[in-house]
């Protein structure tokens, strides 16, 4: 792709988003655990009113659930229109907002194991490291 | 274009209002026969239809409502009278008008040539052509529209006599009224509130269809009558001066109209100089009159931004709420903040309240098309039945109006299919051969009723029975024990349909269960009721609104849930070693033991996973836990919730469940805490379905050993709020007066209030003040004021608003929320009502009246006073303050029980209520007085009404002293002195 990414890390490792369907960043969200919902599904939280629905990226991207720190940093998606719901996710911590050029990128390559391929849209090549940029559409979509 | 089309949308919008307004008239006018003021209605709401129709180019659509407006005219100049197939025609044409407005993009499409040709048969089958109105010549040229040019000859006539101008108007749609943003449906309306249109005509000839209408700006023209001056009638209209011409007033009328569609013969007839001008002395008066007869008083919204700001409004009440917690600590630390703090609250109340009545809708709109459906299926089912219909101005959400349509409908066609009986059964039963199908809407508290009946056959219980052993759902042991009201229920499983033929209108099998289903998406219940032979009832309960609904919260494992109060039905508390009500183990599953039935139970925390381990029966025989447990009721589902703690209840906003939690059923939606942290709202269906209760075979098991006995009993109460929200009440008999003041009659005496009472001042409390409930500044300068009686020294109870009064059932033994100054918690239309302890409130108010004085206490110690009353509630109050004035006390619940005791404890003095079931005071004490070992027994009688031969009786059956239950310091004083009395004569 070509554009800003923002970075974050998730088990140390680093990732990115496409910075367009960013919102924004929340740090030591206050959010509520809601019995019995999907285990990708952290919980709750209101944001200034809107109720966000707080994902566990982990578990899609590693398949095993992370553990949730009480007041965690989120990162919130911009919603598609008004009316549909407000989506974010948790991250260890958020990194840095990047230029990208579209020849730094490739698509994933297979020799990664421990990450499932499927929710990593392509890998961008900095020089001293990798960044996993996530297909938000694949994890957060409609038909997801 | 686009304001075009737009203009097209109100056209419809506006049509539609007619056309609702047209048939409920017209059924009204089938039913009661027309008066003047119905035709009339008809005649302006046709003729409205038409008129706006015309500037579209809606060819068919004007000639059908001109065809109709034609019949209404008719009848309105008492040339005909309608018959019932007269009637039955305008329907049609009404139909079919419908029709063509829902699809007005192909309402040229339509064919209306029936429809016309029914119409004009009503006119022309009237000997009305031979009027009297000799004056008027014409009538011979074309025979067909005869009578249509003869009642509008007429108009223009007596337009023309009192004074009134003729004018031609012709504009272009686009040219003269979209260029300058008018509507065409105001525009109407304005030319209306000046004058009278009498025929209007748009060239269509190059039209095909309505997108050509809205691409080539066609020419409308219409001949229009009114007292204003041309000039005039070019400012009130807005339009340019060129547009009108005024004609010739000696024009032959039955060439008007030709000159409506030719041009130059029109140039020739205008008038050159206008008649004398009667009006011209005022003419700006005139105008401003005009431009204000055109103003709406209401505008159109659309839904979207409606919506918008409701959720815009909802939070800010969020806000509001978040902002008044952070700043509570700091309201008094900074100087000014809390009156600001108060308006906030305020406003933010009242804007709340305001912008939920945008979406509130009248029945009206829902039981409109019922009076239609009825006519209709009595020729259908061949069957008399007239619909009576009230309350259809009680007004609801517009979401919950539009989901009452269907389930409406189905019940109200089963009342006719089902319900009534033919003609010829209803006079064998000796009933009126016209059977009433009624459907009613009132509101109650926070809730609208809509009940739906008929006075038909009743639902044929033996049937039921017979179809609930067809489907082996109970075993004919077990309803043999059922009552009809349980059996009732079960036309609400699906597949249940007990009509013998299944028919066009109703009953395939489907039906009950959907609507049953329906109604409690709306958060509403239904109840049905059904008499042999007198009709079957069902009664609908409504929330008012669904966006923000009362809730109770709750605690599992740490978390908060809301729980929606339409769903409780009460709260107990379940205490280690309490005989009466008690978790036990059933084959498995946890039941209540509680009033005599066994009631299936579950945990919230393990319903939703919370719990870590399984709990075993240990935790609840745990001597040292107190369960709470809430008995929810959903459908005729009826179960135990257990949950930690129960919180306040809470006004909460109902967000929809987020996409990805559409599949947990037991939530029914999320919402935000006055803290901000959301919470669940809990489904009470959803949990039970999940905790997989049989709550149909475990459905409250009627008990054999009824010793349980239960604690509750009946009181009439006064219902009243103070500042906050919260409901209290107080029992009736413990009030004398209730007295409406003003703020200004409130006199401050250092820190506390009083008012002046017959000649008295008297002390006023605020119980917020003093209990645990919420304290709101008061607004508005009405206040009222509850005058207890039975006490010593009377106090003024200040509070904001009375509700009512009701009788209902209390149990003082729940102590759910137990704080000093209230005595118990009920409900009352939903909401947990909070009984006051009027004397321990008085106490925390006033100590220096009502403090237990001393001397009691030390003197008191180590006497045992037994207790005789019925009333729990009477007997926890004076329990309460003889405990405090260092009394052991016994309690018995009547004289029969008092004597059992007496026997075998030791006692020091009796304090006894008169009248009691069993055995009653006066028994009691002669019984005692006559025993060797009791006649010396201090004993007073307590009661709360009395007169002298009431004392008398007692004081002659032995009582040594006759009070009052209520006055407590009294009773206090009198019974230490029938002690020391009673002492000194053994002594002597």
């Amino acid at each position: 792709m070509q554009g800003k990414i923002l970075t974050f890390y998730l088990q140390g490792e680093l990732f990115g988003i496409d910075i367009k369907l960013v919102k924004e960043i929340n740090r030591k969200i206050n959010y509520t655990r809601v019995p019995g919902a999907p285990d990708f599904l952290v919980g709750l939280f209101n944001m200034r009113g809107q109720v966000v629905t707080v994902f566990d990226l982990v578990r899609f991207i590693y398949g095993r659930c992370d553990f949730i720190p009480e007041n965690p940093t989120c990162i919130i998606l911009k919603s598609q229109d008004s009316e549909s719901e407000h989506m974010g996710f948790v991250v260890d911590k958020p990194g840095d907002v990047l230029d990208v050029e579209e020849d730094w990128c490739e698509p994933m390559p297979g020799n990664i194991q421990h990450i499932d391929g499927r929710y990593i849209k392509e890998v961008v090549k900095l020089e001293d490291q990798l960044i996993m940029v996530i297909d938000a559409d694949k994890i957060f979509g409609e038909d997801a | 274009m686009l304001q075009n089309e737009e203009f097209i949308q109100e056209f419809v919008e506006e049509a539609r209002l007619h056309i609702e307004q047209v048939e409920s008239d017209l059924l009204e006018m089938a039913g009661v026969g027309g008066d003047g003021e119905l035709i009339n209605r008809l005649f302006r709401s046709v003729h409205s239809i038409k008129g706006t129709a015309g500037f579209f180019g809606l060819d068919n659509i004007v000639k059908l409502s001109h065809a109709m407006e034609n019949v209404f005219g008719a009848v309105r100049n008492n040339k005909i009278e309608l018959d019932d197939s007269d009637i039955d025609s305008l329907l049609k044409a009404n139909d079919c008008l419908r029709d063509m407005v829902e699809n007005v993009l192909d309402s040229h499409t339509f064919d209306i040539s029936s429809y016309l040709e029914e119409l004009s048969a009503i006119l022309e089958g009237q000997p009305a052509q031979a009027g009297p109105e000799a004056s008027i010549e014409v009538r011979d040229q074309d025979s067909k529209k005869l009578p249509l040019d003869q009642y509008q000859q007429e108009r223009i006539e007596s337009a023309l006599e009192h004074g009134q101008r003729l004018y031609r108007i012709k504009l272009r749609l686009h040219k003269d009224l979209d260029k300058r943003g008018i509507s065409p449906i105001a525009f109407f309306s304005k030319i209306q509130s000046i004058g009278q249109i009498l025929e209007s005509h748009s060239d269509v000839s190059e039209i095909r269809d309505l997108d050509d209408v809205l691409k080539s700006d066609i020419e409308y023209t219409f001949l229009f009558t009114t007292v204003l001056e041309k000039n005039l009638v070019a400012l009130a209209l807005e339009i340019p001066e060129d547009r009108i011409q005024e004609l010739n007033v000696n024009i032959k009328p039955n060439k008007y109209k030709e000159l409506l569609l030719e041009d130059k013969q029109l140039e020739k007839t205008e008038k050159q100089e206008s008649k004398p001008e009667t009006q011209s002395s005022k003419p700006q008066v005139q105008n401003r009159k005009t431009s204000t007869l055109a103003i709406e008083d209401s505008i159109r919204v659309p839904i979207d931004l409606l919506n918008h700001i409701m959720n815009l409004a909802s939070e800010l009440v969020l806000g509001r709420n978040q902002l008044l917690r952070v700043l509570e600590a700091h309201r008094k630390k900074i100087e000014g903040l809390d009156p600001i703090l108060q308006n906030i609250d305020h406003i933010t109340t009242q804007l709340q309240e305001r912008i939920m009545q945008t979406r509130m809708q009248p029945l009206v709109n829902v039981f409109n098309k019922f009076p239609r459906m009825i006519r209709d299926l009595s020729r259908q089912l061949g069957k008399e039945m007239k619909l009576k219909v009230t309350g259809a101005q009680v007004e609801l959400d517009k979401s919950i109006i539009e989901g009452l349509g269907d389930p409406l409908t189905h019940l109200i066609r089963n009342a006719a299919d089902h319900g009534i009986e033919k003609p010829e059964e209803r006079e064998r039963a000796g009933k009126n051969r016209e059977g009433i199908i009624s459907l009613g809407a009132y509101q109650e508290g926070s809730h609208v009723s809509i009940v739906v009946s008929d006075d038909g056959a009743g639902i044929d219980v033996e049937a039921l029975k017979a179809k609930i052993l067809e489907k082996e759902l109970r075993s004919p042991q077990e309803l043999a024990v059922m009552d009809d009201k349980e059996i009732l229920e079960y036309i609400f499983m699906p597949g249940f349909s007990t009509a013998k033929d299944v028919t066009d209108v109703s009953g395939r099998g489907v039906g009950m269960d959907v609507v049953r289903t329906n109604i409690e998406k709306l958060g509403g219940t239904i109840e049905i009721d059904s008499q042999p032979g007198q009709g079957t009832t069902f009664k609908l309960n409504l929330p008012l609104t669904l966006a923000i609904i009362s809730s109770l919260i709750v605690e599992a494992e740490g978390q908060k849930f809301a729980l929606p109060q339409v769903n409780l039905q009460e709260m107990v508390r379940v205490k280690p070693g309490d005989k009466d009500r008690r978790i036990e183990n059933v084959s498995g599953s946890l039941v209540l033991r509680f009033r005599g039935n066994l009631l299936p139970v579950v945990k919230l925390s393990d319903v939703l996973g919370l719990s870590e381990d399984d709990q075993d029966m240990d935790e609840y025989e745990d001597p040292s836990k107190i369960i709470r447990i809430l008995i929810l009721k959903e459908g005729q589902r009826r179960y135990g919730l257990i949950v930690d703690a129960i919180h306040d209840d809470e006004e909460i906003l109902v967000k929809p469940l987020p996409r990805h939690l559409k599949d947990c059923k037991c939530y029914s939606g999320v919402t935000i805490l006055g803290d901000g942290k959301i919470a669940m709202i809990l489904d009470a269906d959803g949990i039970a379905e999940l905790a997989d209760l049989k709550l149909a075979d475990v459905k409250e098991l009627k008990e054999q050993d009824t010793t349980g006995r239960t604690s509750s009993e009946e009181h009439t109460i006064i219902l009243f709020s103070c500042s906050g929200s919260e409901v209290l009440a107080l029992p009736l008999s413990m009030v004398s007066r209730v007295e409406e003041i003003s703020l200004d009659d409130i006199q401050l005496v250092g820190d506390k209030e009083y008012m002046e009472f017959r000649g008295r001042s008297l002390r006023l409390v605020r119980p917020e003040d003093y209990l645990p409930i919420s304290q709101k500044d008061y607004k508005g300068s009405k206040l009222y004021v509850i005058v207890p009686k039975l006490v010593k020294q009377p106090i003024g109870i200040l509070i904001r608003k009375v509700y009512d009064t009701a009788t209902i059932n209390i149990d003082y033994s729940q102590q759910d929320i137990k704080a000093h100054g209230i005595a118990g918690t009920t409900f009352w239309n939903g909401k947990i009502v909070l009984m006051l302890n009027l004397y321990q409130l008085f106490e925390m108010a006033a100590p220096e009246y009502y403090k237990t004085s001393e001397e009691f206490r030390s003197e008191a110690v180590n006497y045992t006073i037994l207790l005789a009353e019925d009333s729990s509630f009477f007997r926890r109050l004076e329990r309460e303050y003889l405990e405090e004035a260092g009394y052991k006390v016994l309690e018995a619940e009547n004289g029969k029980q008092a004597l059992d005791i007496l026997k075998e404890e030791k006692v020091d003095a009796l304090i006894s209520d008169i009248n009691m079931p069993v055995m009653d005071g006066l028994e009691l004490i002669s019984t005692i007085r006559k025993d060797e070992s009791l006649k010396n027994l201090p004993a007073i009688a307590v009661t709360s009404l009395f007169n002298d031969s009431q004392i008398r009786d007692g004081l002659d059956a032995g009582f040594d002293y006759y009070e009052m239950k209520l006055d407590k310091d009294r009773l206090l004083k009198k019974l230490d002195a029938a002690i020391k009395e009673r002492m000194s004569r053994n002594a002597g």
